[in-house]
Formats: C-alpha cells, structure tokens, sequence
C-alpha cells in the first residue's frame, strides 16, 4: 500500500515529471548548463557582496556617529568653501611632507583657547599632526603622533586603560610625557608595562603616562597607532610651527550645533581680521564642518556607490539572462522533433511552456545558489580584510534578506528569459516539429 | 444495431500554399474505418498518404470537408482538445522510431502517461514492454538497442494509453526485413486482441497485412484492382525485402 502511494507521488506526479524532464534535459548537456549557470552565479554573487559590504559600510559610519559624538564640530584651515576632506592620517612620509609644504597655516593653539570660551561649546580640542619614528629601546615604529590638550579625550571620547590623561600642567610647561595608542603599546612593549618608560622621537625623550583602550578607526583615524602628547611640546619640540591640524570642539547640546558654528566663525573671522559681514564662505581661512554634515556626504558617496554596484551587478544579470535565453533557444531548436513527439502523444501547449520555463529555472536558480556561496565568501573575506586595516567597527557580513533577493531575482531573470524560448517551444506545429532534421 | 463507425472522412482536402502557389496534396478523400479494422493505406511517395495519416490522427487540420472522429466533428476542438484526444485515443508509430535516445526504455514508453491522468502507470508501463517482449531491456537506454527492438519499444508506446487507434507510419521502413516480419506480426497480434490499426506504406506486400487496403494516387483513392492482382506470398515478401536491403 505503501510502495503505491510512493508511486502515485513519485511515478505518477505530473510536476515530478515535468521537474524531471527539465532536469535530465540539464543534465545531458553538464558543460553548456554549467556555463550558463555560472553567468548567473556571478550576477547573483556581485548583488550579495555589494549588499553586505553597503550594510558594514553603513555600520561601521552609524558606529562612528554613536562612539565621537554627533555635537563635534571640526575646524581645518583653508578656505570655508572647499569640500571637507578626510584626513586618513595613514600616509606615508614623502606624501605627509609634500603636503606639509602646501599645508595652510591659519590655525593656532589660541584659536582653539578662544573658542571653548564660547559659551556654547563644552569642550575644543586643538590637534598637531605629524608622521614620525618612535624608538624603543631596539625597536623603531613608524606613527603619527598627536599634539593635543586634555580637551581630546573628551570629543574624541578615549580612556586610558592604563596611567592618567594628560593636563592643564602638562600643556603649559611643555612637559616631555606620551600617550600610547593601544596597537603601539603592544608593538612598542609587548606584554611589558610601559609606565614611566622612556621613549624616543626625534631623539628627544618622553616619558609614558598612560596606555589608551583600544578604537579602532574613528573620524577615520586609526586612533590605536596613535601617540598622543601636550599641543605646546609638538608645537615646540617636534613640529617646528604652531600651525594646527584642526580644532576639534564639542557643542553643549545638539539643539546648540548652529549656533555654535555661527559663533565660532563670527570668533575666527574677527580673530584673523577677516572682514566677511556677509558670511561668504570662501572669504574665510578655515571651513567648519560638523559630523552631521560628514556624515551626509559619506551616505552620499556611499549611495552613488551603491547605485555604480548595482547597476554593474543588473548588467551581469543581464547578461546572465541573455546567456540562459541563448542556450534555453539553442535547447528548444535542438529539440525540436523531441518537442513535435511530446506533442504527438498529447502535451499540450501548456505542458511544453511548463518544461521549458522549469528547464531554465533550474539552470538559473542553481546559478543563484552557487552565487549566493560566492557572494557570502566575498562578503566573508571582504569583512576580514576590512578589519585587517583596522575598520573594527565594520558591520556583519551578510544580510539573510539578501539570500532571498538574490535567490528571487535569479528566479525571476530564469522566467523573463525563459519565457520566449518556452513560448517558442510551445507553439511549435507538431508535423513539422516531428519532420525536423 | 448499426455500429457507428471510429472515423468518417467525407471528400477531405488539403492544401499547402508554396510561395504563391496552392498545392492541393488531398483531393476530396471519403471513407470509414470501424472498431477493430486493420486498415492500410498504400500509395507511392507524394500520393498524399502521411499527409493524411496526419490529419487522422489529429496531429494537422483538414483544408476543407468533414472528419469525424467517435462521432463528433473534429473542426469543434481546439489545439489542447486535440491534444488530450491524442494523448487518450491515439497511438503513432514512426519509421524514425522516434524515441529519445539518452532515455531508458521504461521512461520512453512511459512518455505518453506523464501527459494523462492514468493511475498505476507503473505497471502499466511494464506490462506493454512485456507485451512487446522487451522485458530484460526496460533500464536500457533505447539509443543501445537495434533498430527492431526500438520500433517495439516504440509499439509499447502506442499502445501505454490503450488507444482507440494505432497509426503506423512506415513502421518498417528503417528495418530490415526479419525485423520488419516481426514488427508486421505484433501489429497484427494487437490488431487481434482488438486495437484498431491504421498502417501507412509504399509497400505494397506490407499493405498486404492489412485487412484491408485503400489505395491513393495523387490526393485520390484510386482502385487497388490494378496493383492487387500482383499477390505475393510470404516468402516471397521476404525476398524482396531482402533484395531492397541489399540494395
């Protein structure tokens, strides 16, 4: 009784042969389907690794508004009406100095003492920032140090996890002392406490003060191979010039970001002798940005991005489809007497559309399966490398919707291009399809 | 009672456009055939016969005149109607053989059910491929066997639906003759448990199997009194057959 009812299902199913059907005709012709398939699997895998890396691309900049704060305003010299730049604080010497050489030299230490008095900003934090050599002992590494006040650790919201921060007193007597970042720390000292240490940059000694927690990339500088130290001894010691990088500063509220940047411009037009009475951006010497409007623009190129990604993921699936149209035309007319039989001994148009279109599903959708293992490995060595550079906070590697999408959108370019061929094979006149050669 | 006869043809035609030209290939075709006949219809290549064949078996449509296949004019069915009728009522036999090659025996002669609604097609499968003795072949692939054992695969096909109507077009026409005697002899045998059998050939001693024979000339039955005085025996039969092989 059983073994019947396994029959009526299995011997006797209409669908089962028809899925059947499709399959041996793939089947028989492994090369040419395994082909097709990859065209898809290609299309489905660029859709599945350009979604998972916009969503980590869209973590990583959501983690960077939460961890720095969205009430930072930063100030570059230059000229108000240039775009904001990003500062990747990763270059390496020759280029560091060439932009020394085109470096604006507009902002001061006092500038950044002016605006916290704001009565609108909490906090304003100048930053220095050069390429240089730390030495160890026997061990020379290659960092970017920061000259800075206590005000830093504030905006930029970093704790020591070992020793203090610096001081008011550090920053007035030029004192010779270091923060490490975290990655340097263990470069530099390995499992040692690095506490009291000397140090070494530009054969000037430093003593270590304190050890940051680890960052990751924030405001798009590796914060963990930094070396932070007072503004006034960069100034002094090691740069050469009090020109600062740019002044970091901390509104008190959201609700006071405008104001803010309106009076700190207003400040810095009157602390330059900059006669702008009518706020014209490129009259001024520096540009102020806030993290909302750093944030806009990175959204913006990331969906441009976005939309350059899918357009080349649409025309791979385009042409994906375009190939399994190819070869579902090639099946049908290769079939052709196959197709005149069928119909001799009674299917119906119906029938012959329904096996085709099955045939071409099956070809696409296992494209898409095998996509989806290569698009969620490109997303998974994607991540990593990522996070090898140190993007810690780049965001999960796949969506699971995308599974779905990639595996509809395969079905549906399967359809769309398997339609004509099957339409074709359907409408065939069974005597001439019989008498085909 | 008066039987009512399995098809009625009256004055069928048949026309092909070629370029602007109309070519009549069936000039007005008339006749019946009954339940359980073993009908040949016999004429030389270009009389129209396969064209005929073809519209009997509901695979083409008539230009003009009047078919009636059990009773109802076939000009009231749609392509899917005549479809399900082919599917349920006819059966064919090709001199190509026509089956497809890269599949088994057993899924050949089970091609017509996929389309039908019969139940316990399994056994029903077997029991035809038993019937035509090809039992120990029924997992091989029919591309494997020779060509006489791919026409009774091809028989058991016909015959998986039950039909109310065979058509054999040439079916001996790729065989050789040992091959095309034991293709002849279970139509025949068939044709005795009471399958109604339509044979097409240009051979007249194949004809000759038959019960009866309509011969056509030039779109036309024609009488056979002619070509009917020429009667060959069976051993005969055999040795044309073998001459025409040899040639």
């Amino acid at each position: 009784m059983n073994r019947n009812l396994f029959r009526s299902i299995f011997f006797d199913n209409k669908i089962f042969n028809y899925f059947k059907i499709a399959f041996v005709a793939v089947r028989n012709n492994k090369s040419r389907s395994t082909l097709t398939m990859l065209e898809i699997a290609i299309g489905i895998a660029a859709v599945i690794a350009l979604i998972s890396i916009g969503k980590g691309a869209e973590t990583l900049i959501a983690n960077q508004i939460v961890l720095t704060g969205s009430k930072n305003i930063f100030i570059e010299p230059g000229s108000g009406s240039e775009k904001p730049g990003e500062e990747l604080g990763l270059g390496s010497q020759g280029l560091s100095s060439w932009i020394e050489y085109f470096e604006v030299k507009t902002l001061k230490y006092e500038d950044a003492l002016a605006i916290k008095k704001i009565s609108t900003i909490e906090g304003a934090a100048p930053f220095i920032m050069k390429v240089d050599q730390v030495v160890y002992g026997d061990v020379k590494k290659k960092i970017v140090y920061l000259g800075t006040t206590v005000d830093a650790f504030e905006v930029v919201n970093i704790k020591p996890i070992l020793g203090r921060l610096l001081n008011d007193q550090d920053v007035n007597s030029m004192a010779r002392v270091v923060i490490l970042g975290y990655k340097i720390k263990k470069d530099l000292f390995g499992e040692e406490d690095p506490i009291g240490k000397i140090i070494r940059i530009q054969k000037t000694n430093f003593t270590v003060i304190a050890v940051a927690e680890e960052k990751g990339i924030q405001s798009f500088m590796d914060l963990d191979n930094n070396v932070f130290l007072p503004v006034t001894t960069a100034q002094k010691l090691l740069a050469g010039s009090d020109a600062l990088k740019w002044i970091v500063a901390r509104a008190k509220s959201n609700e006071l970001m405008d104001e803010a940047v309106h009076e700190i411009r207003l400040l810095l037009r009157a602390r330059h002798n900059i006669n702008n009475p009518e706020g014209d951006l490129s009259k001024d010497d520096f540009k102020v940005i806030t993290q909302l409007e750093t944030t806009v623009l990175l959204n913006t190129v990331l969906k441009i991005f976005a939309v350059f990604l899918m357009c080349v993921a649409s025309i791979a699936l385009v042409v994906g489809g375009i190939g399994v149209m190819n070869i579902m035309l090639v099946s049908v007319t290769e079939r052709t007497k196959e197709i005149g039989l069928r119909k001799a001994v009674g299917a119906k148009k119906e029938d012959i559309l329904i096996q085709f279109l099955l045939e071409s599903l099956i070809l696409s959708a296992s494209g898409g399966l095998v996509g989806i293992v290569g698009g969620v490995t490109l997303s998974i060595i994607g991540t990593e490398i990522f996070r090898y550079f140190g993007w810690q906070n780049w965001g999960s590697t796949v969506v699971f919707e995308s599974l779905i999408l990639a595996l509809g959108i395969s079905t549906i370019v399967g359809l769309v291009f398997g339609i004509y061929p099957a339409l074709r094979a359907a409408r065939m006149d069974p005597i001439e399809a019989l008498r085909y050669e | 009672m008066l039987k009512k006869p399995l098809i009625k043809v009256r004055n069928l035609q048949k026309d092909y456009l070629s370029g602007d030209a109309v070519s009549s290939v069936l000039k007005g075709i008339s006749f019946d055939i009954d339940q359980g006949e073993f009908l040949a219809i016999w004429g030389p290549s270009g009389c129209g016969k396969s064209t005929l064949m073809h519209i009997l078996g509901l695979l083409s449509r008539p230009t003009s005149g009047f078919y009636e296949f059990e009773g109802r004019n076939v000009n009231d069915y749609n392509d899917d109607e005549l479809a399900g009728i082919r599917n349920k009522k006819v059966g064919f036999i090709f001199q190509s053989f026509n089956l497809l090659p890269k599949t088994t025996v057993l899924e050949n002669v089970k091609l017509p059910l996929v389309y039908s609604e019969f139940r316990n097609r399994e056994e029903r499968v077997r029991e035809v491929i038993d019937a035509v003795g090809l039992s120990h072949r029924i997992n091989h692939y029919s591309g494997q066997l020779s060509g006489g054992e791919q026409q009774r695969v091809a028989i058991a096909r016909a015959l998986v639906n039950n039909p109310e109507i065979i058509f054999a077009d040439e079916p001996t026409g790729n065989l050789d003759s040992k091959a095309g005697l034991q293709i002849m002899s279970i139509l025949r045998e068939f044709n005795a448990k009471g399958h109604t059998i339509v044979l097409v050939t240009h051979e007249y001693y194949t004809a000759e199997f038959a019960k009866s024979i309509i011969c056509l000339k030039d779109g036309q039955v024609t009488d056979c009194g002619l070509v009917s005085k020429q009667r060959f025996t069976a051993k005969e039969k055999i040795k044309i057959n073998e001459s025409k092989t040899r040639k």
